[in-house]
């Protein structure tokens, strides 16, 4: 059937390029209007409790999207020159389009109270910055003893100022976000030092990096790539044409992205880098094997027909393989996964068939090259590196069960190292410590009260339930709780409760408490809005239900795991009657993705061994033989989350699909060594002597094909997201290790348990039997 | 209660457009601006015998929440004859909270004639019994965050006049209630320089009675952002009155709709220091049948 197919193409070579051409252009347009989706939140499913529960929240209390932008002086702030850019800042950024409302230390309003009135206006005189040492030192004694601006606005130790912007409804966050950054550059001179974050800032740097990271990874593992079709073809065109289709399939899989609108996440965004890495080997094989057949002087429409049809097979088995990996990712738990594993699988079958239809029409009318391929198919079973590949595989199966001995002492050793493993979702655990986006953070976490934020809803399920003094009392009692687990700041009604007390009483601080009367409670809370005042996230308009909100310092998964543990025993101990109180914001949904990121990985490992092992099994027509190929890539997984608990490396959204793509990729080099031993054996049936020829010749192929690949993995290790960077890194290293696995356990094992399906194919065995069984009836 | 001053905004616009007379026939959007803001009193200063209320306030929010409130309104325009007669008024609300946790709240705003004065606010806050008057920057007749309406928006308290160029879009008739009104359609934009609410708003203007029965306001990309819309009129002392708005922030879906449930003059006027701010916890509703 394949070679009535390649015939059809070589035969319509112009046509199918054509054709291919045509809707490559119509696909390439939608390319301009793809768009990214770097919302960790819409990673989650949205059945996830923890998403649930923070889309609730959002839609009763609205978003409460900030962006922060922090002043950071060597001699703290209190002086003219810092002052006065702190007041240009304010001033510029609430004149920017799209910006709502802008909260500064010097233009905050701010509660002050007398006998007879309560007086609402901005911290410093007039909102502008206080020019003469006596009016800067009684500003700072004004505004560090207000404890609602101390923490926030202001460090505790005058340090550092920070600026809160929150931007209009239907603006456009990136815009706004983009103008305030180009004011904080052009007013944030030295020597202070000016920093931005909050999470408008963090999806535009997010968006940033990715677009950055393009401009650098495709030239890169351009460059890899070429060099590593040049030489392997030594030609052009072996260069351009396998480029070429992988270049096509990129086109194929994002152009209809962009029809479909659908965004381009954080994950997927590497998928060309991935596609060239894997794609390109597809163009190769069929290119290679081509050019030994005009080698041997076959004319050239026979050439491509014949070597098209000949390694079909092999070509379409590595791909499904890949594709099956990939497609394993739809048994995770995440759909950020699920939509990753759809894309990748949907590219590289992309690749693949386009490869069996661009290479062998190209091919065909193209004039064929010089025939000069002798040489390195002598090479194949000769060369220093085959003679080297023979006698390790010689080696290991002579002695097998010492081999495999010490395998299994290794593995023991990295099992021991795996329950080190860790978990991190965050954005600093993607991102890593110097990405801008995380410094800004860290300016928050040294100088203000933290850039973490949890939030605890406390739902009385009651109009004005919130107004009873005895639960704002259980409320203060969970936010002093909060504060031990190392929370350093807390906001919520019980502060604007306490607060207008106090003002409302001519700052007597007896007054600093919740009124014993409920009435009470509820006529301060009126006075709140009759000053203007909104409660956001505080309470809900009826009063049934508020926010607790909680600022720490970055922590790491593990952190983030316990303090939600703890919190939530708190709460269940605590909040029974009739009052729900739940934690609902960042923390508890970072800490939920993180466990689903171990479930995701779990189930991906098991459905990729699942999916491959199954469609090896059917390939070879033997179970055993499934079995005995996924061996290496089990020791190589092993060994890549062993290497990623000993070196801190953490399991992240890019780490999770580790085991996908490695169980597509990887697969190939057992497969192919496993079929190479099987033809061999054939040969004379000596176990030793069919793993060294096996290994001389399917071994070179083996390396320079995972070398390939690994290679172009690597590229990643230039990327701007550290999770990338060590993702990079550890799939260079899984193709190394299941590459040499393959050339080094497997020949132990089949010597070892010395399958049927070696000497007589299942096939063949099914075949005779049923000859027989024809033969008798 | 997040819209707390939005009902006594609200409530203060519905007494000002109770009181509100008619005027000349206008020929220009700005003219009729003016005789919308001319008529602009609390309390009939013609009448000098004050106003009582009885007002209910619904605010639904676009999540799904109700609030609801109700008031007694005491207001009166009282005139200073040692002042200039340009400047010589000035209109007191007294908003008292019937109901609740609230019950006993006062909230009492003075809005002098003259445009060199302030207006004033105090809260009288009964269960600690104290009166605060509450002193602020900002314009307090300006927007609540979040509200779903304002008192510029029902009755421009923030003087339309001052930011607002005004043109006739056209005259038409549209269907208040079971009636149909004669009104004109203004187009209101901001006049350069000035910080408004709205880069443009669409009003309709009674041609009898100069009181708003609709208003659009739109935002600076065309987006129709708040809706006012008059429900249903009543009849008070021979004057066509709003019984009914409802206000929609159609950016957050929050409604809000404010009902006139009674209106009459006090018996005998209202006395004298009812609207001074160290008499609040003196006022007793139940003596003006509230």
């Amino acid at each position: 059937m394949m070679r009535g197919v390649f015939t059809w193409v070589v035969d319509h070579a112009r046509w199918v390029i054509g054709a291919v051409g045509l809707i490559t252009i119509a696909l390439a347009v939608p390319l301009f209007s793809l768009e990214t989706n770097v919302d960790f939140a819409s990673y989650m499913s949205a059945k996830d409790p923890a998403y649930v529960l923070i889309k609730n929240a959002e839609d009763r209390y609205g978003s409460q999207t900030l962006l922060m932008v922090a002043v950071i002086a060597p001699d703290g702030i209190f002086n003219v020159e810092t002052l006065t850019k702190i007041e240009q800042l304010e001033t510029r950024f609430a004149e920017t389009p799209g910006v709502e409302e802008v909260q500064g230390p010097l233009s905050q309003d701010v509660i002050a109270s007398s006998a007879a009135a309560l007086d609402v206006g901005p911290a410093a005189p007039d909102g502008r910055a206080p020019t003469t040492p006596e009016a800067i030192a009684a500003y700072r004694e004004r505004i560090l003893s207000m404890e609602s601006i101390r923490g926030l606005l202001i460090a505790e130790d005058g340090s550092a100022a920070a600026i809160l912007i929150r931007m209009e409804r239907d603006a456009s966050e990136f815009d706004v976000t983009r103008a305030i950054r180009e004011t904080m550059n052009e007013v944030g001179t030295p020597p202070e030092r000016f920093s931005i974050s909050g999470e408008p800032y963090m999806m535009l740097s997010l968006t940033e990096s990715i677009q950055g990271d393009l401009v650098v990874l495709i030239p890169i593992i351009l460059a890899v790539m070429c060099l590593v079709l040049f030489l392997t073809s030594r030609t052009l065109r072996g260069v351009w044409i396998p480029l070429l289709v992988v270049g096509l399939s990129v086109v194929w899989t994002f152009g209809p992205m962009g029809l479909l609108g659908i965004k381009v996440s954080i994950i997927t965004f590497i998928l060309p880098v991935l596609l060239l890495a894997i794609g390109i080997a597809y163009g190769i094989h069929i290119m290679h094997r081509y050019d030994e057949a005009i080698a041997l002087g076959k004319p050239r429409r026979e050439a491509v027909i014949e070597s098209a049809t000949a390694i079909s097979g092999a070509v379409v088995m590595a791909g499904l393989t890949t594709v099956g990996g990939f497609l394993s990712l739809l048994t995770c738990y995440m759909p950020l996964f699920r939509e990753f594993g759809v894309i990748a699988a949907i590219g590289v079958a992309l690749a693949l068939v386009l490869a069996l239809l661009v290479v062998p029409a190209l091919l065909a009318i193209l004039p064929p090259p010089t025939p000069r391929l002798k040489i390195h198919a002598k090479a194949g079973t000769n060369g220093r590196l085959a003679e080297g590949l023979g006698a390790i595989a010689g080696g290991v199966a002579r002695r097998p069960r010492s081999f495999l001995l010490v395998v299994g002492v290794v593995v023991v050793g990295l099992a021991v190292a795996v329950p080190l493993l860790k978990t991190d979702s965050s954005m600093a655990a993607f991102l890593g410590q110097e990405h801008p986006a995380i410094l800004g953070m860290t300016d928050f976490d040294r100088h203000f009260s933290g850039s973490e934020q949890l939030m605890i809803e406390i739902d009385t399920g009651r109009k004005d339930g919130l107004k009873s003094p005895e639960l704002l009392e259980e409320m203060l009692d969970l936010e002093a709780y909060l504060r031990t687990l190392g929370v350093q700041k807390t906001s919520s009604i019980t502060d604007l409760v306490r607060e207008l007390n106090l003002r409302f009483h001519a700052d007597d601080p007896t007054f600093h408490a919740i009124p014993s009367e409920r009435k009470q409670v509820s006529q301060l809370l009126a006075l709140f809005s009759f000053q203007g005042g909104d409660f956001g996230t505080v309470a809900l308009p009826d009063f049934s239900a508020g926010e607790i909100a909680g600022y720490y310092p970055r922590a790491d998964g593990e952190t983030k795991a316990k303090l939600v543990r703890d919190i939530r025993a708190y709460l269940r101990e605590h909040f029974t009657e009739g009052v729900k109180a739940e934690m609902v914001g960042p923390t508890q949904l970072f800490d939920s993705m993180s466990r689903q990121l171990i479930r995701s990985m779990i189930s991906n490992i098991y459905s990729s061994a699942i999916i491959v092992y199954l469609i090896v099994a059917a390939i070879m027509g033997s179970l055993v033989a499934g079995l005995i190929c996924l061996i290496p890539l089990a020791f190589t997984l092993l060994a890549i989350f062993a290497v990623m608990a000993l070196s801190g490396i953490t399991l992240n959204i890019a780490s999770a699909t580790i085991a996908s793509i490695t169980m597509g990729t990887g697969i190939d080099y057992a497969i192919h060594f496993v079929s190479r031993y099987r033809t061999e054996m054939a040969v004379d049936g000596d176990r030793v002597r069919s793993a060294q020829r096996a290994a001389r010749t399917a071994g070179r192929a083996i390396l320079f094909n995972a070398g390939a690949v690994g290679a172009g993995f690597l590229v990643l290790s230039v990327s701007r997201f550290m999770a990338f960077r060590s993702f990079g890194g550890l799939l260079g290293l899984a193709m190394a290790a299941s590459g040499t696995a393959a050339l080094t356990i497997i020949p132990a094992v089949l010597v070892t348990l010395r399958p049927r399906f070696v000497t007589t194919p299942p096939w063949s065995r099914l075949r005779r039997s049923w000859e027989s069984r024809t033969k008798k009836a | 209660m997040k819209c707390i001053r939005n009902v006594l905004t609200a409530a203060a616009a519905i007494t000002i457009v109770v009181c509100a007379t008619a005027a000349a026939f206008a020929v220009t959007g700005d003219d009729i601006l003016n005789r919308m803001q001319d008529t602009f009193s609390i309390g009939g200063a013609d009448s000098g015998e004050g106003i009582l209320l009885s007002i209910a306030v619904l605010n639904q929010y676009g999540s799904g929440i109700t609030t609801d409130y109700n008031l007694a309104v005491a207001a009166e325009t009282i005139i200073d004859p040692k002042k200039p007669s340009d400047a010589d008024e000035t209109s007191h609300a007294l908003m008292y909270f019937v109901g609740g946790d609230d019950e006993g709240m006062i909230f009492l705003l003075s809005t002098p004639e003259a445009k060199s004065e302030k207006s004033r606010m105090w809260l009288y806050i009964s269960s600690f019994g104290l009166t605060k008057e509450l002193v602020s920057d900002e314009d307090q007749s300006g927007n609540f965050a979040g509200s779903t309406l304002s008192y510029a928006d029902i009755a421009g308290a923030g003087d339309l006049r001052d930011d607002y160029s005004a043109t006739i879009l056209r005259e038409e008739t549209i269907v208040v209630g079971s009636e149909e009104r004669a009104v004109w359609v203004l187009e209101l934009t901001p006049k350069p320089g000035v910080d408004t609410d709205y880069a443009r708003m669409l009003l309709w203007v009674d041609k009898e009675e100069d009181m708003f029965l609709r208003l659009e306001g739109y935002n600076a990309s065309g987006a129709r952002t708040k809706e006012i819309v008059v429900a249903s009129l009543g009849t008070f002392e021979d004057r066509r009155i709003p019984d009914v708005m409802v206000g929609r922030d159609l950016e957050t879906g929050d409604v809000s709709t404010i009902t006139l449930s009674g209106i009459r003059r006090p018996a005998g006027g209202l006395p004298e220091g009812t609207f001074d701010p160290a008499n609040l916890g003196r006022f007793d509703p139940s003596a003006y049948g509230f």
